[in-house]
């Protein structure tokens, strides 16, 4: 492949963070950084700097040392900068729809007349002023009235736009809590409690009026218990408490997820009327596993990979058990994982398309493909953002594809046997 | 955390586990923040008592007395303790100086234990201990938990110090020869706690003392008496000697310069202000007066101007959080508070203005309602002062931002942010100790650092960066006892942190770290010519 390909350095790069640790830390601070330097000279520096062997390494790729040497040659250190922003800059557009709902628009159509449904994220997270959540709270607003009135003359598409309990929006939107208060605090529950709820009820009403779905995403350990009293709150007001499209995470890799789920269930029935549940495995265990260690407390989150794909397991049958008072939909890459999943349902004599799989933009497109071919509907997580607010998410990801267990890496770049893959995480 | 008493290396040694953070409350946990609801309810309930000198017992209501009130509400008396005179800071010497004779033997076993058995009193009284500091001082709920777990640490660590000092080490092997090093304890302190960190300091300082097995003077600052009587009831309650410490609240002027100028007095350890500490060091450095064993060993931490720099391609959202939270964690009210904002001129615009609209987004209230990221100032003189500083820097420099103050009496004081374009500004140079920072613009890392260091202080400072050559500079060139990079530059940690400055911030003691313990102790070089007739036998 040539290197200046889209995915080469993509490739490359993950091949290289997985093969050692101090490459890894290295390659990811330097995305990091690389998006707010604004000189050419700044980024050759930084160049240098990160992709240079480190003072006493003994071993270091030799792909990294013939950039950073090429990049001190003074008529190369141009061309190199360029090519280093440009595989950024790539490896951003591959996780990110688009800067913006135009250019992100088009492509959520298109995917859609290929049979594969979206719901819309706006990158940014955890916001520092009343004057940034203001901000996020407009443009979620925006996008639920714009993207709501524009899908009125969509034509409905078969398998994406109905379940089994009746026709479904076809705009969903996923919604990042925390970039709605800047003082959310699950110290100060009671008050921020109080003030998210009044955020999200005006955004939930909009949404109800334009029949779009509304998900509560799942962030960082500490506003679990928040976020999830927050949703609860809102869910069973008696003007939501009709309306079937909305939803909510639950994180396979905490501890806590099952009994959270039972509760789940419980609220489920005094409503009376069904929501739906994202389970994911968790996109935060570095994080988690950092605060926790610094701590002294116990670690939220399941310390093997295995642990979190076994409860995953536990927990989307416990949910499918569940149906019709939840719908569920299973975020995962892990076709072990979706496999169970489907087959419980098959076993339980679920109707035809009670659940729906998602997966995330620029992730496991074949997985994709072969469950559109059997009709299974699924559903794109589309970020839409500029790169500086989609940094975490885009380090996220790339954690998430480095990391010696993920699945997604043992199919495609480790090519690891089928049985092996399809192993079960009981065993 | 108990004491494995089994297997002793010798009667001075012991087997003990390794050492660990006692940890943060976390207050995400419903079951956590009802602790802390049930503490500050009950603590409530205990509010207006009377403590004595000494052992702080409670006592019924006297004529002199330290009253301490809430700073958010002043007209709310947390409590009191006698305010002690100059004849009862000599009764106190006279029973620490005779207690000083038994302590002195008492092996460092049984100090050790006393220390762990108190740490596990602390434990267990976490959140009422933290509660009294919500009340008494106007810490957050998360600063005064960590200012109570600090005070645990102490005891923990500072005890595995002591253990890990009892035994007398040989310095060389010769034959015919036994050289030892050993340390023994000086012999009677006084401690002088500031009201900032009113347990953890106070707990630090004197526990310190008391495990290298000096007799201790306990003088809190007025500000924060009671919970310093609380933690004299601790040293009761686990069984130290009661001619081991004296628990002397008492006003500054009056008893300071006496137990400080005594000749029975040994070692003055004081954290507070550079003024202060100054004159301390200066009396003891007289010639020492009859009566006097000799020259006073002082130990004290004075003060900071601390600043961050913030470079050009620094992680913004990271630096602006880390600087809010240190320039306006308690207020200001730290040595180790980030007073000094600097930041490169290429992105000084974008930056400055987040920073004011992060800093805009924090609440000020009664501490005790978790709402509330701030409180109040300690007291009136403080706000007075704090106001007047402020009305004086605007008369030469720019407000970028002034928050509002709640409505009350309570002593608050708008968070305020200046823009400094002089580095020889008077509170660019001075501290304020409160929540006023000033903002600065530099254009090379070289320029900085320089700024950084033009200050007298040298206690605590940070850099944002992800220029790896930079880091590096910032690391040999930044004059500061504790440097940070990447975060924030307050909330240092026992062990992991060893804290204290250098320059007008201190003189010598980094708190919580492995060389501590050795300025409450003495040296001794033992040396024992085994050779008799030529004959010495095995080595042991």
């Amino acid at each position: 492949m040539s290197i200046f390909a889209k995915n080469y350095w993509y490739t490359k790069m993950m091949e290289l963070a997985t093969s050692d640790a101090r490459v890894k830390t290295q390659l990811f601070h330097f995305v990091d950084v690389l998006p707010v330097l604004q000189t050419v000279e700044q980024k050759r520096d930084h160049l240098i700097e990160y992709l240079s062997a480190p003072y006493g390494q003994k071993s270091w790729p030799m792909v990294l040392k013939l950039i950073s040497s090429l990049v001190r040659v003074p008529l190369l250190d141009r061309a190199m900068v360029g090519i280093a922003d440009f595989q950024v800059k790539q490896m951003a557009k591959n996780f990110i729809v688009g800067n913006s709902l135009e250019e992100a628009l088009p492509k959520l159509l298109n995917a859609r007349s290929k049979k594969i449904a979206f719901t819309l994220d706006i990158l940014g997270e955890g916001v520092f002023s009343d004057y940034e959540a203001q901000f996020y709270f407009d443009k979620y607003k925006t996008l639920i009235e714009g993207l709501g009135e524009a899908s009125k003359s969509w034509k409905k598409i078969s398998p994406i736009d109905e379940s089994s309990l009746g026709d479904i929006p076809p705009v969903n939107i996923s919604i990042k809590i925390s970039a709605l208060d800047c003082r959310m605090d699950s110290m100060s529950f009671e008050a921020s409690l109080k003030r998210l709820i009044a955020r999200l009820e005006p955004i939930m009403e909009l949404a109800m009026k334009k029949n779009v779905f509304i998900n509560f995403d799942m962030e960082q350990f500490a506003l679990k218990d928040l976020t999830r009293e927050l949703f609860k709150q809102l869910l069973l007001m008696p003007k939501f408490k009709n309306y079937r499209f909305f939803g909510i995470v639950c994180q396979a890799y905490l501890k806590s997820s099952l009994s959270d789920i039972y509760e789940w269930i419980e609220i489920a029935k005094q409503r009376g009327t069904p929501f739906s549940i994202r389970l994911v495995k968790g996109a935060y265990w570095d994080y988690e596993t950092i605060v926790a260690n610094q701590n002294g407390w116990e670690s939220p989150v399941f310390a093997k990979k295995v642990e979190s794909d076994a409860n995953y397991e536990a927990c989307a049958k416990v949910l499918l058990d569940a149906f019709p008072a939840i719908e569920l939909a299973l975020g995962s890459h892990n076709i072990r994982s979706i496999s169970y999943a489907l087959a419980y349902a098959e076993e339980i004599q679920l109707p035809e398309n009670s659940l729906e799989v998602q997966m995330l933009y620029g992730m496991a497109d074949p997985f994709k493909e072969s469950l559109v071919k059997r009709g299974v509907r699924i559903r794109e997580y589309a970020p839409v953002g500029e790169m500086l607010p989609g940094l975490s998410y885009l380090v996220r990801r790339l954690l998430e594809n480095s990391a010696n267990d993920s699945f997604l890496k043992q199919s495609f770049l480790d090519n690891t046997g089928i049985h092996h893959l399809l192993r079960s995480p009981k065993s | 955390m108990s004491l494995k008493m089994k297997a002793k290396i010798s009667e001075e040694q012991m087997m003990m586990s390794e050492f660990k953070n006692e940890p943060l409350a976390n207050f995400t946990l419903e079951v956590e923040r009802k602790k802390m609801m049930d503490a500050l309810a009950k603590v409530k309930s205990e509010f207006g008592r009377t403590y004595g000198l000494h052992t702080a017992d409670q006592v019924s209501s006297a004529s002199n007395v330290i009253t301490s009130r809430n700073p958010a509400f002043p007209d709310q008396i947390i409590g009191s303790t006698i305010s002690a005179t100059k004849e009862d800071a000599d009764r106190a010497l006279k029973i620490v100086t005779e207690g000083s004779k038994t302590w002195k033997k008492t092996p460092a076993s049984e100090r050790i234990s006393l220390l762990e058995k108190l740490a596990d009193w602390m434990v267990s009284h976490k959140y009422e201990l933290s509660a009294w500091m919500v009340y008494e001082v106007g810490k957050s709920w998360k600063e005064a938990d960590a200012d109570t777990c600090e005070g645990i640490d102490f005891c923990r660590y500072y005890a595995r110090e002591m253990n890990r000092l009892a035994e007398p080490r040989m310095t060389q092997m010769v034959l015919g020869e036994n050289d030892t090093l050993a340390y023994f304890p000086k012999g009677v302190s006084v401690v002088i706690a500031p009201w900032n960190f009113p347990f953890a300091i106070l707990a630090g300082m004197a526990v310190a003392s008391l495990v290298t097995g000096n007799t201790v003077i306990i003088k809190p600052a007025e500000q924060s008496v009671v919970i310093g009587a609380k933690l004299a009831q601790g040293l009761k309650a686990v069984g130290f000697p009661q001619d081991a410490f004296f628990f002397l609240p008492g006003v500054g002027e009056e008893i300071g310069p006496m137990i400080v100028n005594d000749p029975r007095v040994d070692i003055i350890a004081f954290t507070g202000s550079a003024d202060v500490g100054l004159s301390i060091i200066e009396s003891a450095a007289r010639k020492p007066k009859a009566g006097q064993r000799g020259v006073k060993k002082v130990i004290a931490e004075m003060g900071g101007k601390n600043a961050l720099i913030i470079d050009e391609d620094a992680d913004q959202d990271e630096a602006i959080l880390g600087a809010t939270h240190s320039a306006f964690g308690f207020q200001g009210q730290k040595c180790s508070a980030l007073s000094r904002l600097l930041v490169h001129e290429k992105i000084y615009d974008a930056f400055v203005k987040r920073f004011v609209e992060a800093a805009s987004g924090l609440k000020m209230g009664d501490p005790a309602n978790p709402e509330f990221q701030m409180g109040p100032v300690i007291d009136e003189e403080a706000q007075k002062r704090i106001l007047k500083t402020i009305q004086d820097a605007k008369t030469r420099m720019k407000v970028l931002f002034e928050s509002k103050t709640p409505a009350g009496n309570g002593y608050f004081v708008p968070q305020t942010i200046f823009e400094c374009t002089d580095a020889h500004e008077k509170w660019f140079q001075n501290e304020i100790f409160g929540p006023v920072i000033l903002v600065k613009k530099f254009s090379t890392l070289e320029e900085g650092i320089e700024l950084v260091n033009s200050v007298p202080y040298a206690l605590t400072g940070g850099i944002y960066s992800r220029s790896p050559s930079h880091i590096e500079k910032a690391k040999a060139e930044m004059e500061v006892g504790n440097l940070y990079i990447n975060r924030a530059i307050t909330g240092a940690t026992v062990q992991r942190h060893p804290f204290g400055g250098f320059k007008l911030s201190g003189i010598g003691s980094k708190a919580g770290g492995p060389d501590y313990l050795l300025q409450f102790l003495e040296a001794r070089t033992v040396s024992e010519n085994v050779v008799r007739r030529g004959f010495a036998g095995e080595k042991a």
